[in-house]
């Protein structure tokens, strides 16, 4: 339960107008986040568990844990259904 | 030989091309005639039209080019094809592979400017790129280039560089602005699938590279209207309209398109302006972008 996530190496990011956007070179495929998702992100240019990146950003938003838990959960395995992170 | 320059390129050609005239001893580019063989040979041994950083383009009824390395092109012409056909192609399709070879990423679109700054009229073929940027030039803008654009990656910023001083413009669009009595036609006729003809715009061109600033992207819509585009967004505006992006994916320069095209997205406005199908709105359109500019100044 407690693997670690990491953003894929052949991954490129961009912020434009304070989007963040990447691109995955293998697929040639654009991907857009939102604030959140920014968030996220940015957390995982180190490798981080699902419980840390939780963590961080309990002390941001005022959600409750589960909530949180559970978004970022899904969010996780959507980055990892697009080849966007690795587990480490 | 002529000497001109074209995209910041010295170029040496057997032909006269409409681009301006420069002096140098070594020429970045060469254009001459020679032989072109049937098939380029990849590293596996296979024929084909594309390897090693040549390509062979087939143009029917006018001849067969081979473009070498970003430094060479070499023509092999049909017999009684006249000059001016063969510059048709020189001046898009050609010149286009062969920045591509030096690893530009052509966008399909025109440059234009007002003062220091650089503007692009991208779209898709129909969209009303031609009538804006005519209808700009009308208002005193100048032509960059036509149809195939680049930008080089000076000082942290792009510069849309100058090429040909000629426009592909519609019979309709050339009596609309009165282009006929001053300009130089070329009747590039409908045999080749084009009814457009060539305008010189010696007189209206700007000379040196501009700072990109804005582009407008033309779509055809319900009805009239500008808005600015932000964010991601933009980048995927600039990613469509990327020169036979074929031929660019094939050479798999992808990172290095996510770069320029994210910077370009960084460092520019970009708008994009639907017009309705089948109405002149030209004088309309240059109204809101003029509006939206100055609500930026």
């Amino acid at each position: 339960m407690n693997q670690k996530y990491k953003i894929n190496s052949s991954i490129l990011t961009t912020e434009v107008d304070d989007e963040l956007g990447m691109m995955s070179i293998e697929k040639g495929s654009y991907y857009t986040l939102n604030p959140v998702g920014k968030e996220v992100w940015k957390l995982l240019a180190n490798a981080v568990s699902l419980e840390e990146i939780v963590g961080e950003l309990m002390k941001d938003y005022s959600v409750s844990r589960e909530e949180c838990y559970n978004d970022i959960s899904s969010l996780l395995e959507d980055f990892k259904k697009n080849g966007l992170v690795d587990i480490v | 030989m002529y000497k001109h320059s074209v995209f910041g390129l010295k170029v040496l050609s057997v032909i006269e091309l409409d681009a301006p005239k420069i002096e140098f001893d070594t020429c970045d580019l060469e254009i001459i005639h020679g032989e072109v063989p049937l098939f380029l040979k990849d590293s596996e041994g296979h024929e084909t039209f594309s390897a090693n950083n040549e390509i062979i383009l087939e143009v029917g009824m006018v001849g067969r080019f081979l473009v070498s390395n970003g430094n060479k092109v070499t023509m092999s012409i049909y017999e009684n094809v006249h000059e001016k056909y063969v510059k048709v192609f020189l001046d898009g399709y050609v010149i286009s592979n062969v920045m591509i070879q030096r690893k530009y990423v052509p966008l399909h679109g025109s440059g234009i400017s007002r003062g220091d700054n650089g503007f692009l009229v991208i779209g898709e073929s129909g969209a009303g790129k031609s009538s804006l940027t005519t209808g700009l030039i009308d208002r005193g803008f100048k032509l960059l280039t036509d149809d195939v654009i680049v930008l080089d990656n000076i000082k942290s910023s792009y510069f849309v560089l100058p090429s040909f001083f000629e426009q592909k413009l519609s019979t309709s669009l050339i009596e609309r602005y009165l282009l006929s009595d001053d300009c130089h036609y070329k009747d590039f006729t409908s045999q080749f699938g084009n009814s457009k003809l060539f305008v010189k715009r010696e007189n209206e061109f700007s000379f040196n590279p501009k700072k990109l600033t804005t582009v407008i992207e033309m779509q055809i819509g319900e009805h009239l209207e500008i808005v600015e585009v932000t964010g991601i967004k933009k980048i995927e505006i600039l990613k469509r309209n990327i020169y036979q992006s074929h031929i660019v994916k094939s050479l798999k320069m992808h990172k290095e398109h996510f770069m320029m095209l994210s910077k370009m997205a960084q460092t520019s406005v970009i708008y994009v302006i639907k017009r309705p199908a089948n109405i002149d709105t030209v004088d309309e359109q240059i109204e809101l972008l003029f509006e939206a500019l100055e609500k930026r100044m």
